[in-house]
């Protein structure tokens, strides 16, 4: 009885040093590579501390959980960089009181950072492989009050609208017209313009209190170039 | 000798199925790569026969089936082997993540494999006949050349997956002839070996394109399904069908209605276009809702030119514009088949006329003049990661804007969409392009004859050959601010607020359309710009390609080291790659030969004699290749005529070079001719193909084979007599010529294309005949040259 007693403090030693890993790795994460460049919102610096990201990644990539880069899901998507999760969580604005919608919950991530901040995400996937899994992974992890489903974004989700921020993460050519009814007036819609592994710039659609949209492109990583000085 | 040709001819089919499978599964051919594999296999050959030189040659006739067999076995099942999830490697990943380098790798060497066996069957025939070199060599290169000729009959006739194991089985055919009564183990190998490439041919495993290619992506939408598809050497044509797809670009957000569904083909599992089957009111309001709109809104053009018109978007968008006349042109011949297999209503139009033609050619031999020239819109949404680097395009060079030009009519318009992308590259070569071209036409006011209006992802520009009119320009005003579009460029400065609508973080986007507009800023923000965007030409027609070298530090100040490889993945992978070549063809190649020494007399001479006409053969392949494709139209049949020409020629130079004594000084001229050619064919080369475009393809024929003819048949003879004054003075050098020949071969196709990209064609041409010229001074030093001018 001693032995297995022994052997169950050494298992849960080697588990908790093996999460508390995570756990730095988060930490650091936040500190040199979301902080560092300037995110300050509280609500999203927490929220990034909170989600276990790596529980998001395939178990073979994990060991790049917290690295500074997208880092690949299958079927042809990536799990964001963490900067730009971060990012597109804060230009939102979103607040305990929003409502929030998700197009392509990918691996989930983000669904689960916004999940941190507010106590209603909806999110979409239309790959039911992907979508299933992210699912699972929210009940792991306790994430109950994200409600997702599998179905074509384009058409939004118009009984649980209107949205106060909406997020388009599956890559499209166009804002589907649907979203735009869907969002609330005053309410915000980000899309990450980008090749497969790398976002480049965010588009920002703002409904303004008339209705009227705009568009905002937004460039995370500033260029500049020789000709300006 | 029937052995030696068909082998020969199995491995030049199998390097263009290659170059074809990877279009297929990747994003780009790796033609220099597959190129630089199979010479690494000969090289590596010669290397190893050094060691187990005098082995080999006593057991001859057990070795040569065997290796025959084992190359056609191997072309089968490597194309396979190099898709197993452990070792396939993804290009879309391979500056993410370091396994993908190592993968890369892997694959290189699984494809090297068969290269390798076949390399070591033509070297052993090499060294044990090598008396007959001169002979020899002719059958080897008529047999790949014809091989080249195989490949596209192949890919014509074949599903993709079956070709390897076609090459394969050619292969293996060589072998069984080889076979005597006695080899039983020979035959079982063989006839197992047939067994399993029929296998392959008939039930050939799935090639799966990367997950990240555009098709991939589709076919995993809900419901999907490849309602049609077929092959040829211009690329594999699918079209998907899913009730997930919708094609609306950078549609205006005003647009309200529903975007229709579409179906999407694909070439080589990249998009291609909607396919647009009936018209309908859903489709002309979309049109009326895109930046592209644009040339419609301010005028009515009647004559339409549609260049690269693809799967019909741009042709519909001007049916419903009420355009009468609209000639479109497309390069891809499978194209017309699909779209009347889906019978597309518009292909039957008789506003329509749907050309199959190159449209470089098409412009030059076209004699009318249009209302409107619509070139395909460039990039795609996000951009590409620079996977288009490397990547042809002959349609925007310096010198196609000018042959636009000057087909419009007098009150015509050029219009040019693209992608916006971050940090801006695509929009400013356009407009560069477009200021070049204006310039050269004599105009002196460029900005008053371009509008550029920007949408929140795409931006349009369009080229009048008469000013912009003021009731134009309010027309512009119009629908800007009735699409939520913004001006970005106003002949007279009246795209007063340009960013109404979209608003752009970083709003220098502008000041850098005005510097390259004005004639006095142009030049210099060209040149000190951090990318790349002074126009393309036909020289160096790499319009994707944006990397300049130099500014590399600082872009990796700016976006820290993981994010370069988004901007140039094209070009830097081509880098990698020659990083890998030179270590692994070291390795292979080199070091073993010296683990054993290089003894002798004559090392400096055979290093520097077959190293130097190594690069220079290359060298004249690859710009032949580029300078055919312009001028024949079509890349892949430019290559495989070249390749099959050069390499027939060759051969039969190699076998005229029997006469040739190494001793007296008919070599010399030989290389010298070669030189003198190389020189020429520099600055004439270029005109006389240009001079000659719009001429028949019969004559275009006749030409080409009147430029390669007498330089092939003396790019012939260098490699066979020097192999035979080697043999005369000492055996010893022969596998160092043949490797280092090798190792020079390989890297020369991958500096090739780097200076081209850099410099441009003209410079690798140039290059080559330097490479003669080394080779001869090599061949002087050693030989004398006064001995040789007594004899």
């Amino acid at each position: 009885m001693y032995n297995t007693f022994y052997y169950l403090v050494l298992f849960l030693s080697m588990f908790s040093l093996f999460q508390d890993r995570y756990g730095e790795f988060r930490k650091k994460m936040v500190s040199e590579q979301i902080e560092l460049r300037g995110i300050s919102d509280k609500n999203v610096l927490k929220a990034m501390r909170n989600v276990k990201r790596h529980f998001f990644i395939p178990q073979e990539l994990r060991n790049r959980a917290y690295y500074d880069g997208p880092v690949p899901i299958g079927y042809g998507q990536t799990i964001s960089q963490p900067y730009i999760v971060a990012y597109m969580t804060e230009i939102i604005d979103i607040t305990p009181n929003s409502i929030v919608l998700e197009i392509g919950t990918g691996s989930g991530y983000q669904a689960a950072v916004l999940a941190e901040i507010t106590d209603e995400v909806y999110t979409i996937e239309i790959i039911p492989e992907l979508g299933d899994a992210a699912k699972e992974t929210f009940n792991d992890l306790g994430y109950n009050h994200i409600t997702s489903k599998i179905a074509d974004g384009y058409f939004g989700w118009e009984e649980m609208g209107p949205f106060d921020a909406i997020i388009v993460t599956a890559a499209t050519e166009f804002i589907p017209p649907p979203l735009i009814g869907q969002l609330k007036l005053g309410g915000k819609m980000v899309i990450p313009v980008g090749s497969p592994m790398q976002v480049q710039s965010l588009m920002l659609v703002e409904k303004n209190a008339l209705g009227k949209v705009k568009t905002r492109s937004l460039f995370p990583v500033r260029f500049v170039p020789f000709t300006r000085h | 000798m029937s052995g030696l040709a068909v082998l020969s001819g199995a491995v030049i089919a199998y390097q263009i199925i290659l170059m074809q499978l990877l279009s297929i599964v990747q994003w780009y051919h790796f033609a220099y790569m597959i190129i630089s594999v199979a010479l690494l296999g000969f090289a590596t050959s010669g290397t190893l026969l050094v060691f187990i030189r005098s082995w080999a040659v006593r057991n001859f006739n057990n070795l040569m089936p065997l290796l025959m067999i084992t190359t056609g076995l191997l072309m089968g099942i490597v194309v396979f082997g190099s898709q197993y999830s452990g070792i396939r490697f993804d290009s879309y990943l391979i500056f993410s993540a370091g396994s993908q380098v190592l993968r890369l790798l892997f694959t290189y060497l699984l494809f090297f494999l068969p290269f390798f066996c076949a390399a070591m069957a033509i070297g052993l025939t090499f060294i044990k006949e090598a008396g007959s070199i001169s002979r020899l060599y002719f059958v080897n290169l008529v047999g790949s050349g014809l091989g080249g000729v195989l490949a596209l009959v192949l890919i014509h006739v074949a599903d993709p997956a079956s070709l390897p194991a076609l090459a394969g089985l050619l292969a293996v055919t060589s072998g069984l002839f080889l076979i005597k009564n006695r080899q039983t183990f020979h035959k079982i190998l063989g006839g197992l070996s047939v067994c399993i490439l029929l296998g392959l041919v008939f039930y050939p495993p799935q090639i799966t394109p990367s997950q990240f290619k555009s098709i991939s992506k589709t076919l995993n939408l809900p419901d999907s399904k490849i309602l049609w598809q077929k092959n040829n050497p211009h690329g594999f044509v699918q079209l998907v069908t899913t009730p997930a797809l919708r094609y609306a670009p950078g549609i205006s957000l005003t647009f309200h209605d529903p975007v229709p569904t579409v179906e999407g083909v694909f070439v080589n599992g990249n998009w291609y276009g909607p396919l647009v089957k009936k018209s309908g009111a859903s489709k002309e309001n979309i049109f009326k809702y895109m930046v592209k709109d644009l040339p419609y809104r301010i005028s009515n053009p009647a004559n339409v030119l549609v260049l690269d018109a693809g799967t019909g978007w741009d042709i519909e968008h001007a049916l419903v514009s009420g355009a009468a006349r609209i000639k479109a042109v497309e390069s891809h011949p499978l194209l017309p088949e699909l779209l009347e297999n889906m019978k597309v209503d518009w292909l039957h139009d008789e506003r329509v006329s749907y050309i199959v033609s190159e449209s470089r050619s098409f412009l030059r031999r076209d004699t009318l003049k249009y209302d409107l020239i619509i070139i395909p819109t460039l990039n795609s949404f996000g951009g590409n990661s620079g996977l288009n680097a490397l990547e042809e395009k002959y349609l925007l060079t310096r010198e196609a804007f000018s042959e636009m030009w000057n087909k419009l009519s007098d009150e015509g318009s050029l219009t040019i969409t693209t992608w916006m992308d971050y940090p801006p590259r695509y929009p400013l070569k356009v407009l560069a392009s477009i200021s070049g071209m204006l310039s050269a036409a004599g105009v002196e006011n460029p900005d008053a004859h371009i509008i550029a209006v920007r949408s929140w992802s795409t931006i349009t520009f369009l080229v009048k050959r008469l000013p912009v009119k003021s009731s134009e320009i309010q027309r512009v005003l119009d629908f800007c601010n009735e699409m939520m579009f913004d001006a970005a460029l106003l002949p007279e400065g009246n795209a007063k607020s340009r960013m109404t609508y979209n608003i752009l973080q970083d709003d220098d986007f502008f000041d850098y359309l005005d510097q390259i507009l004005s004639p006095e800023t142009r030049y210099q923000f060209l040149d000190k710009y951090d990318f790349k965007i002074t126009p393309a030409t036909d020289d160096r027609p790499y319009f994707s390609q944006f990397l300049k070298l130099k500014t590399l530090p600082r872009l990796t100040a700016d976006f820290s080291e993981q994010s370069l490889p988004y901007f140039e993945l094209g070009y830097l992978i081509v880098v990698l790659t020659l990083s890998q070549i030179l270590i692994a063809g070291f390795v292979l190649i080199i070091l073993p030969l010296l683990k054993i020494g290089w003894k002798g007399v004559n090392r400096g001479f055979t290093f520097f004699y077959f190293g130097a006409i190594g690069i220079g053969y290359m060298f004249v392949e690859i710009v032949l290749i580029q300078q055919m494709t312009l001028y024949l139209g079509s890349p892949v049949y430019a290559a495989a005529f070249v390749i099959t020409l050069l390499l027939i020629i060759s051969g039969l130079g190699s076998y005229h070079s029997a006469r040739i004594s190494a001793q007296t000084s008919g070599l010399i001229k030989v290389i010298a001719a070669i030189v003198l050619l190389l020189l020429i064919y520099t600055f004439i080369l270029g005109p006389v193909l240009e001079l000659t475009l719009t001429r028949s393809l019969s004559v275009k024929l006749f030409l080409t084979l009147i430029f390669i003819i007498p330089l092939a048949f003396l790019m012939g003879m260098p490699f066979p007599v020097a192999i035979t004054y080697l043999y005369s003075s000492s055996g010893l050098q022969i596998p160092w010529a043949w490797g280092v020949n090798g190792y020079f071969s390989v890297i020369s196709t991958v500096i090739a294309i780097i200076i081209s990209v850099e410099v441009g064609y003209s410079m690798v041409m140039v290059g080559a005949a330097m490479a003669y010229f080394g080779a001869l001074i090599a061949y002087v030093s050693v030989t004398g040259f006064s001995k040789m001018l007594r004899r």
